[in-house]
Formats: structure tokens, sequence, C-alpha cells
């Protein structure tokens, strides 16, 4: 036998969850071939969520593991389990937002739950990748599933805006990554992390190859996160994307560009630190401003939202700057609880959608106190965690984080996270003011869907008529309940926070060189 | 086997808010009730507290259980003179607000549970010795006082909420800023508030410590409020329901001297030191400021408002006295116990006067001093209880304000006798302004509609009567809550 | 020689990349990208990859690019230039953080190519570029890459499928006015940030931008309509088209 026939080793168990979120996404691929309504409406649907909680079910099986896979092409640690758990939770609350969300006609539904389920395996490979040709991949792997999903909504002029725009710029992102990684290859002569780390602890940690590398490659990630001065995209794309589609982008995406941030910065550039923490530090800065003062003029929700999720993910880097243990685990925790935060607030914003015609403005929240208040509370605590409030999850997540950042010398981005959230208050009570506060606007219960429906974008109105007129008033008790349960969690982790405390002390284990 | 009555006090009233929130909405009598029974048992379980509290110094009867222990979190409660007092004051406040109710109207199950709410925070602020427990319970009692302004406020009761709202939240995060810096000066990184205070990890008045110092201060002096931060003040109190008032110049704004006594003075002694004199200055300013716009006042309950920033202002200028003159000197003693009593003082005269604001508002329908005239002869009772609250606000001898405010002007006059002796102004003013209103509105004969008004009726009389009881008491004899807060070595690490 | 012939195909690949976006007309843009390919392979045999080289020239240049201008071909891409001629201060924003780059990038790969000039470059062992080594490389150290690779690549086309599913139905001479990039760029009233620190406030900002497509874009518009209108920039092509 000789050397070139020989097989590379697989450790199947510690790559189980990536094989069970592809082999997933094919199976709901084919089973979405069977014609038949059923199919479409539950099978679908339910296979998703099997294969979601099949991964989670792998990941509890996987959560000590700590190896290296497949020649150093991937990592699974406590950061890769962590995060994919995130993951998979907002893989679940998405399949189960969109299940009744779009409209038959409007979209197709088999390929929608495959391209989420790859888009969560893109993101698993990228913060489990330890290898700049692997995480590229990854990152690929993310993005373009999403960009398809944002313009899911075949007949909505808003949806493929917002998909042709997020393509086009997060394809200027990736190529911007793909530049960066040239060059860092370039300086350090290898693709594995740790081969990076080892070349720039040499003599390289001022090559102005690598840092121009590494300048264009956190910009490419900066697109992704949404980092001021990268993030123009997000309001349009959030706001145009289908409800669940955003709320995923929001949460998961959001994970995975940090996560793969921590992993890159704070282990394959940590010898670099010196070049590259004060400049992410400025960037953390800028962006806590800019989203926050964005946020400030916001009428429709989804763009409120996207422009607080440019603000977070300023505090988020805060967690990526300090280059320390507690910041991993400020960063993977706040991960984890800006997810329940924004899923409980999304649940509300897409039940308001089927239940109004106000589509995602604050107006439908108008009354919401008085007349659901089973949507209302979510949403108050959601928008009270999202400022930071005490007794909420988002309280502990900030806290850690300015913890972290005051303890190693970052006082001062400990401090733009305060001033942030003071600025934030303004919106995000402008949420909270509007559902106990106000009455609802006469009318606003008509459904959405005895309104006409729209034509297809740009089809001629012949087109019309091949679309079935099949109007049924759709429910919302599926999002009432998500809300409920993620409003309750989000109360529940700021009143007893160590159990996610130890999950994200977890991620921390996973950086055994940072102190 | 010793019960915790530390927690039974925060913890009774919290489950009472659950319980009330979640009734049925048809046992309609059951929420006054529920808040009724929460308020007694809180108020036992102080004064099982007040009876097993040795009078001895440093934090006592701790009750401590783990929370998050990888933050070092705990729920720890404790007292001390000052705790205890300011703990009695709460439940005696909330007991006979939630006996009047939230205004004229028979209370809901929402009033009831933010009542009881209102008063689990504001309990559990002043018996913290964590500080994230101190910081959960001084925001907390933000959402519990914006949604009784917002939802039985008067007519623009929901930009005086909101303004609150934001003005003091946004108040509290440098507070948090400052808790953070706090633990991690501290060594080991600790939260617990009596070894903070015991042993003060930032010492000296560096630019680390000025700025702690400050973000403390900023906090505070919004709650409590210091001029300039004051603005929220009026804008809320003329919105808030009378139980609204009541609470917020009874116990809320405390909140905010409390915390510059346990944290500015007391963990931070030397920068409090350095900085005395303009935080002197600025509590010269709200009480001269205070008293001079309240002068101009019509509307009853905005005089009493702005008389609250003239007298929380003395209170300042007490801490700050306290803090230049050190904890060993007697000035300093003086000073800082005249401070705490005139927070207990001001908390039982204040409130009255809104009870009073708001009983006149619902039977004229208006709080104009000009438009009233004449109540003492329709309301005999009420003009007399009135006119007794006023003296007291004024400071008269004997009556509960008196013994606080002498004391701060003499611990005051032994370090600033400038600042002291313009203080003494503010007090002139006050005095001129309350017998002004008191010979406008209840002398003379009054006008045709006022001349049938009815007096006070029972459920008013328990609401005010147990308060005059103690204005009078505190008056006449100091030493009952005086004893308390003198026992209490104040700055056990203070001084040089 | 070898200096020679780096030196040509920089210039192929340079000039074939910038002939992509600067040509107008579709069927020149894609003979450019075939130079640019061609010469992409060139450079890979300077690099002592043959088999990349040949593969590179077999796969994209023939196959991929053969496909590329039928699909011109088919479609008749003479007609529709693309893009806008309209400057904006974005525009000039824009290049001068390109510029600003590429002072940058020059700084960075001249600084460090220019001392490989003369070198012969990295040391390579034996069998190196050959298809054994590939195939081993591809199936052990990159073998999850080339998997992942395979995934995208049908996902690739199962997103494809799905946006392309839209056009169903669309009836006989149905005119299909795509969205443009030049759309990106938001006319006034859309939200953005600047507009949120000024103040506008949205109501009177929607009402702004319809009454100016009204006045420019000068046709008449029905109201259900309103809801759907893609925001086009007032002189663009679709709309100088209809």
């Amino acid at each position: 036998m000789n050397g070139a026939a020989q097989g590379a080793s697989v450790d199947w168990a510690a790559l189980s969850p990536l094989l069970a979120l592809a082999g997933g996404a094919l199976v709901v691929l084919m089973v979405g071939l069977f014609p038949g309504r059923g199919v479409r409406d539950r099978v679908v649907p339910g296979l998703a969520l099997l294969t979601l909680a099949v991964t989670a079910g792998l990941l509890v099986w996987q959560y000590d593991t700590s190896t290296d896979l497949l020649e150093g092409a991937l990592r699974v640690d406590g950061l890769t389990v962590t995060l994919s758990f995130v993951f998979v939770v907002a893989g679940m609350a998405t399949v189960v937002m969109t299940w009744r969300h779009l409209d038959p006609v409007e979209s197709p539904g088999p390929e929608l739950y495959t391209l989420l389920l790859s888009s969560i395996g893109g993101m698993v490979v990228l913060v489990a990748a330890q290898d700049l040709v692997t995480l590229f991949l990854g990152f690929e792997l993310l993005s373009i599933p999403l960009y398809v999903l944002c313009a899911i909504q075949l007949r909505r002029r808003g949806s493929l805006e917002s998909g042709l725009k997020y393509l086009v710029v997060g394809s200027v992102g990736s190529a911007t990554l793909v530049y960066g990684f040239a060059l860092i290859y370039g300086a350090a002569g290898t693709t594995g992390f740790a081969g990076i780390a080892e070349a720039i602890s040499g003599d390289l940690s001022s090559d102005v190859l690598l840092l121009a590398g590494l300048a264009l490659a956190i910009v490419g990630f900066a697109f992704k996160a949404s980092v001021a001065p990268f993030h123009q995209w997000t309001p349009d794309v959030y706001e145009g994307a289908p409800t669940p589609i955003t709320a995923f982008m929001a949460t998961a995406t959001k994970a995975a560009a940090l996560g793969v941030l921590l992993r890159f910065l704070d282990v394959a550039l940590l010898p670099a630190a010196e070049a590259w923490a004060p400049a992410v530090a400025v960037l953390a800065a800028v962006t806590i401003v800019v989203g926050n003062v964005g946020a400030l003029g916001q009428s429709s929700l989804k763009r409120l939202l996207a422009w607080s999720g440019v603000a977070q993910a300023g505090y988020l880097l805060a967690g990526v700057v300090v280059g320390t243990s507690l910041g991993v685990q400020a960063t993977v925790f706040y991960l984890a609880v800006y997810l329940l935060m924004n899923m409980a607030a999304f649940a509300v914003i897409a039940a308001r959608e089927r239940e109004t015609n106000l589509g995602d403005s604050v107006d439908a929240l108008a009354g919401l106190g008085t007349s659901r208040p089973w949507l209302a509370w979510p949403m108050t605590i959601a928008m009270l965690a999202l400022a930071g409030f005490p007794l909420t999850a988002g309280f502990i997540g900030k806290f850690k984080l300015i913890e972290a950042s005051v303890a190693s010398g970052y006082t001062w981005v400990g401090l733009m996270i305060v001033i942030g959230s003071m600025i934030s208050l303004a919106y995000y009570l402008k949420v909270i003011a509007a559902m106990w506060m106000r009455e609802a606007p006469a009318g606003a219960a008509a459904v959405a869907a005895t309104g006409p429906r729209p034509a297809l974008a740009g089809a001629s109105t012949e087109a019309q008529i091949t679309a079935p007129t099949r109007h049924t008033r759709r429910g919302t008790g599926e999002l009432t309940v998500m809300a409920v349960l993620f409003g309750a969690a989000t109360l529940v982790v700021g009143i007893v926070p160590q159990p996610l405390l130890d999950f994200a002390a977890k991620a921390g284990e996973a950086f055994p060189g940072l102190f | 086997m010793t019960v915790p009555w530390l927690s039974v006090a925060v913890a009774v009233p919290l489950l009472g808010a659950a319980l009330a929130a979640l009734l049925p909405a048809r046992l309609t009598a059951a929420p006054r009730l529920i808040a009724l029974g929460c308020a007694a048992v809180s108020a036992l379980a102080v004064a099982a507290t007040w009876v097993r509290f040795d009078g001895g110094q440093g934090m006592q009867l701790v009750e401590e259980v783990e929370w998050i222990p990888a933050l070092d979190v705990a729920w720890r409660l404790g007292v001390d003179g000052m705790s205890l007092a300011m703990a009695a004051l709460t439940v005696v406040l909330f007991a006979v607000t939630i006996a009047y109710g939230v205004g004229p109207r028979p209370m809901t199950r929402a009033a009831a549970a933010l009542l009881l709410l209102l008063e689990a925070a504001c309990l559990a602020f002043f018996l913290a010795q964590d500080f994230i427990l101190f910081y959960v319970a001084f925001d907390l009692t933000l959402v519990a006082m914006y949604f009784l302004i917002a939802l039985w406020g008067e007519a623009n009761r929901r930009y005086a909420a909101l303004k609150f709202f934001l003005y003091t939240l946004i108040g509290s995060l440098p507070v948090l800023l400052g808790i953070i810096a706090l633990y991690l000066t501290s060594e080991p990184n600790t939260f617990d508030m009596t070894v903070l205070a015991a042993d003060p990890a930032v010492r000296g008045a560096g630019t680390g410590a000025t700025l702690i110092w400050l973000a403390f201060f900023v906090g505070f002096a919004i709650k409590t409020p210091i001029v300039p931060f004051h603005t929220w003040l009026p804008a809320a109190h003329v919105e808030a329901p009378t139980a609204g008032s009541v609470l917020l110049a009874g116990v809320l704004l405390k909140l905010g001297t409390y915390g510059l006594v346990r944290v500015n003075l007391q963990m931070l002694p030397d920068a409090f030191a350095r900085y005395a004199l303009p935080v002197a200055l600025l509590g010269l300013v709200s009480v001269v400021f205070g008293a001079l716009v309240a002068l101009a006042q019509r509307d009853l309950k905005r005089l009493v408002a702005y008389t609250s920033i003239n007298h929380m202002g003395y209170v300042v200028i007490g801490v700050a006295a306290a803090a230049a003159a050190g904890g060993a000197s007697r000035a300093g003693e003086l000073a800082v116990d005249g401070a705490v009593f005139q927070m207990v003082a001001h908390g039982v005269v204040t409130a009255a006067l809104f009870f009073l604001a708001g009983f006149i508002a619902s039977r004229a329908g208006t709080r104009d001093l000009d438009e009233l005239s004449g109540l003492m002869r329709p309301m005999p009772v009420y003009g007399t209880l009135a006119a007794l609250a006023f003296f007291a606000s004024l400071g008269l001898p004997g009556l509960a304000q008196f013994p606080g405010e002498l004391q701060i002007f003499l611990g005051a006059f032994a370090v600033w006798p400038a600042v002291a002796a313009l203080a003494v102004l503010g007090l002139v003013v006050s005095a001129a302004l309350f017998l002004r209103a008191l010979q406008r509105a209840f002398l003379g004969e009054p006008a045709e509609r006022w001349a049938r008004l009815p007096d006070l009726h029972a459920r008013e009389l328990v609401a005010l009567v147990p308060l005059m009881v103690l204005t009078v008491a505190l008056g006449v004899y100091p030493p009952l809550v005086l004893d308390l807060i003198d026992s209490t070595a104040w700055l056990a690490g203070a001084g040089p | 020689m070898a200096e020679v012939l780096f030196f040509l195909a920089a210039i192929g690949v340079v000039g074939g990349a910038i002939g992509v976006v600067v040509l107008r007309n579709p069927f020149y843009t894609v003979l450019a990208l075939v130079v640019h390919l061609l010469s992409l392979a060139a450079l890979f045999l300077t690099l002592n990859a043959e088999f990349i080289a040949a593969a590179q020239v077999v796969v994209y240049a023939g196959a991929v690019m053969v496909l590329y201008v039928f699909v011109v071909a088919y479609v008749g891409g003479g007609e529709a230039a693309v893009g806008s001629g309209q400057a904006s201060e974005l525009r000039v924003l824009a290049v001068l953080f390109a510029g600003a780059l590429f002072v940058c990038l020059c700084i960075a790969t001249l600084g460090s190519g220019l001392q490989a000039i003369g070198t012969q470059g990295a040391e390579v062992g034996p069998g190196y570029g050959t298809p054994q080594q590939i195939g081993d490389l591809l199936l052990n150290r990159f073998l999850l890459p080339f998997e992942l690779a395979s995934y995208l690549l049908l996902l690739a086309a199962v997103g494809a499928v799905v946006l392309a599913s839209r056009r169903r139905g669309v009836g006989e001479g149905a005119e299909e006015p795509g969205i443009s990039v030049a759309q990106l760029l938001r006319p006034r009233g859309t939200g953005t940030m600047a507009e949120a620190v000024s103040g506008l406030p949205a109501a009177q900002a929607t009402g702004d931008r319809d009454e100016r497509e009204a006045r420019e874009g000068g046709e008449e518009r029905d109201a259900n309509d309103a809801e759907d209108r893609p925001r086009v920039p007032p002189g663009s092509p679709e709309r100088d088209g209809s």
C-alpha cells in the first residue's frame, strides 16, 4: 500500500453535527420534490426541525469534544459547540416562524428549508474553521443561501431588492476577505491558523504584507457582522427580507461572524494583537455610535432592529478586542442572549405582520398591551433586555462585556458601551411606549390576507391568474408561543444566569492560549 | 431557628406582586387585601429586625444566598442604622399609601402589583449588601414608578413618565460603570458592599478614583435630584397620581441620597473629601433655587415638588460636610446624622403634603392656591393637619424636620460657615412661601364654591394621621430614630 | 525568459479584468474575460503548475466561457449597455476610497514583491503540480474544502433554480424590468442614517420621494402600484427604455 492511496482519517463522531445538517438539507430537498400540499406544508418543515433537533442532540453528545478534524481543517471545541447551539436554536426558531409565514404562491417551499439548513452548516464550518481555505468556504456556504433566502418572497420588490443588495455587498465583502487571505498567506506561507500564529510570533508582526492582509480580512468580516462603516446594507436588507429570514440573519449570522472573528483574531492573529486590537477597538466604538444614532429616527421595526443590531455588533466587538478568555466568554454569552432577545422581538413583529396590514411599522404595535398582552410582554422584555435593563439577560450580557473590556485596560470601550446603551434607551422605549401608551389605530386589525395579493414582482397582470386565490387567515399561535418562550428565557437568564455563564465558559476553554 | 426577616421583608411584597398580577379579575376586593397584607408582613419583618438590631457598628444580621457564583453575585441583605431607618420609612410610607390606594378609585390588580413591586425594590435597595442587587433594585424602582405614573397619572402623564424613566435610567448607567470599576479595583474582586465599605478599595483622589466617584455622583444626583439634574422632578410629581407623588418624594428621592452616603461617602471617602465643596455648593444652589422657584408656584403639588428639591439640598450639604470634615470629627458625625435624619423626616412630611395636595385636588378639582380660599372653615380637620404639615416642612422646632436641619447646619457651619449661613436663607424663603400658602388657601372667608367641601373621610385619615403622629413624634423626641442612626459608624473607613 | 512571460501574462490578467469591468458590450466583456483567464493560465505555468494551467484553459477558458458566449449570443446582449453615467458625491467618495485602497495594496504587494524579483521563487519538491499530487492534496489535506466546494456548487444551483422560478407564468411580451445595481443608491427619504440624524420624518420624506418621482419620471402611476414600485432613481436605463 503506498502513501497516495491512503485516505484522510476522519473522526466521524466529531464531524457528525455537520454531516447531519448537510444530510438533512439534501433529504429535505429530495422530499420536497414529492407533490402535494401536505408534504410541502407539514412534512418538509417537520423534517427541517428534525434535522436541527438531531444536530442539537449530536452537539450534546460532542459537548466535551476538543479535537482537530480532517488534517486541521476544522476544530470542534467549546467555541464550535456553543455557537453551533446558537445557530441550531436560531434555525429552529426560523423554521417555526417561516412555517405559515410565507404565502405559498409567493415563495418556494422546500428549497427554502434546504437553503436554511445549508446556511447553518456554513456557519458551523465557519466557526470551526482552522484554516483560511475552510474558513472562506464556510463563509460562502453561509452567505450564498442567505442571498437567495433574502429574495425568496418572489412577489415582493422589497425582498428581491434586499437579496440583490445583499448579494452585491456580500460579494464585495467576500472579495475583500479572500484578498486579505491571499496576502496573509503570502506573508505567513501557510493557511493553517496555528502556522500563521507561529509565523507571526517570529518576526512578521510588523510585516506590511501581513498587516494589509489583516486589514482586508477584518473589513471582509466587518461586512458580514455589519460593523460600521461597513454596515450600510444592513437596514435595507433587513427591511426587505421576509421577517423570519431577517430574524435568522440578525441572530445566527451575527453569531457566526463574531464567532469567526474570535477564532481568527484570538487564535491565528493573537501574536499581532498590537496591530489589530486598537483598530478593532476604534471600529467597535464607531459602530456603537453609528448604530445607536442610526436607530433613533426609524419607524420600521425591522430597520430599528437592524440599526440596533449594528450597535450590538459594536458591543460584541469589545469582547473580541480584549483578547482574553473573559472576552471570549462575554462575547459568546452575549451572542446567546442576543439570540433570545431578538427572536422574541422578531416573533412579535412577524405575528403583527400577519394580524395587521401595517407591516413592520411601530404603529403595528400600538395598543398591543391591552389587546395582546401575550405578545406585548415578550416584546417589552426583549426591548428592555436589548437596552441592557437589569433582571433581563441583556443586563448580564452587557455587564460581562463591560467587565471584560475594563479588566483589559479598554475602559473607554466599556464607557462607549454605557453611552451607547443610554442612547439606545430612546428608541427601545419608543417601542415599549407604543405598545402600552398608545391606542390601537382604527382598522389596524384588518387582516393582511384580505388585501390584494402583490403582483409577481415585475410580471404582467396575466400572471396573476395562474395564482390560486386561496385566502386563508394565517394564525399566529406558534409565534405567540415562541415569543413567550424566548421572552421568558430572556427573563430567566437575567435572573438565573449561571447555567448560561457556564455554557459560555465552555467556549472560553477553547482558547488555552488566552488568560 | 432564626427567621431571615430581611429576606421576608423583600420577598413577601415581591410574591404578593406576582400573586396580585395573576389574580382572576372578578375578585375586586382581593388586590387591596393582598397589598395590605403584604405591606403589613413587610412592616412586621422590619420591626422584628429593629428589635434584633443591637445598636452596634457596621453591618448586622447579614443574610447571604449564592446567586451568580461566576460573578460573585449573591443575595446579600443586611442592616446598619441608616439602612434600618430607611427601611422603616419605606414600610411605613408604603403601608399608608396602600391603605389609601393609588387614587380615589378602588385598587386594581395592576396597581396592587406595581405598588408591591415598588416596595420590594425600594426595600431591596436599602437593605442590599451586594452591588448587583443594589443596582437591580435601583432600576426596578424605575419600572414600577414609570407604570404608576403612566397608567394612573394626569393629562400629560405619558410625557412625564417617559421623561422620568429616561432621565433616571440614563443616570443609572454611570452607576453601573462605577460598580464595575469598584468591583475590578477591589482585591479580590467582589460585589460585597460590606467588604467594600469596611475597607474602601479605592483610596486617594487620583484620576481613577475621581472618575469612579463622579460616575456614582451623577447617577445619584439625578435621582436626588440636585440642581441642575432636577428637571424631571416637577413634571413627574405634577402628573403622577397621589400615591405616585407620595412614594416618589417620600422614598424614591432618598435612593439618591442614600447612595451618596453608602457609596460615595463610605466607599470613596478620599475622593469625596476632595470634591466636597463643589458638592456642597451644588446642594446650596438646590436649596436656594428650590425655595425661590417654589415661591413662584401656584399649584400646590408643584410647590411641594420644588420644596423637595430645597430639602434634599440640605441633605446634600450635610453629606458633603461630613465628607469634608471626615468621619472622626464631631462635625462630620453631626452632619451625616442630620442628613439621614432629614431624609427620614422629609419622607414623612412630604408624603403628608402630597397626600394633602391629592385630597384637595380630588375634592375641589384644582390645586391652584390662588383659587382656593378659606378651606379651614369647611374642612377643619384637613386645615389643621395641613397647617401642621406646612409648619413641619418649614422646619418649625418641635416638628420632624427641625432636628435634622439643625444638625446639618451645625455640622456644615464647622466646615464652611458661609455655606451654612447662605443655606439658612433657603429656610427663610421656604418659611415665607408656606406661610403665604397657608394664609391664601386656608385662612379667611371661603369662596362660595368651596363652602360645602366635605372634610376628610376615614380612608384619607388612615393615610394621613400616622404620618402626622410621626411628624410630631420625630420632632418632639428625635432620639427615636436618631439613636438608631447615630449608633452606626458611618465613616468606619473614612478620614485621612 | 520566465520574467518576460510573467510580465506579459500579468498585463494580460490585469488588462483582461479591467476590460471585463469597463467594456459596455457584453460580448466584448466575455472576450475580455477569456483573455484574463488565458493569461491566468500562463501565470500558473510560471509557477510550475502545469496541470492547473491546463485545467484552467480547458475548463474555464474552454468550457465555461463557451457557455457564456452562447448565453450572450442567445439573449442578444448587444443592445443593453449596463450602468448609468450619472455622477454623484458618493461616486467621488468611492473613487477616493478605491484610490486609497489601491495605494495601500501597492505598498503591501510591491513592497514585498519587489524583493522577490530575480529570485527563483519558492522551492518546489519533485512531483510538484502533478495530477497525482493534486489528487492527493484534494483527498487528504484539503478533503473538507474539496467536499464543501462541491456542496456549495449544488446549493448555488438550487438557489439559481429558486430565483429563476419566479419567471414562471410570465406571459408573452411581458416586460421584465430587473433591478440594477444603480438602484442601490437610494433616493432621499428612505431612512438612511444621515436622514435619521438630520431628523427627516419618514412620512414627509416618502411624500417627497413620490412627488419627485412623479415629477421627474413624468409618467402616470396608479395608486395601487405605489407600494410595489421599485425605488428607481430618475434617469436609470429601464425607465428611459419604457
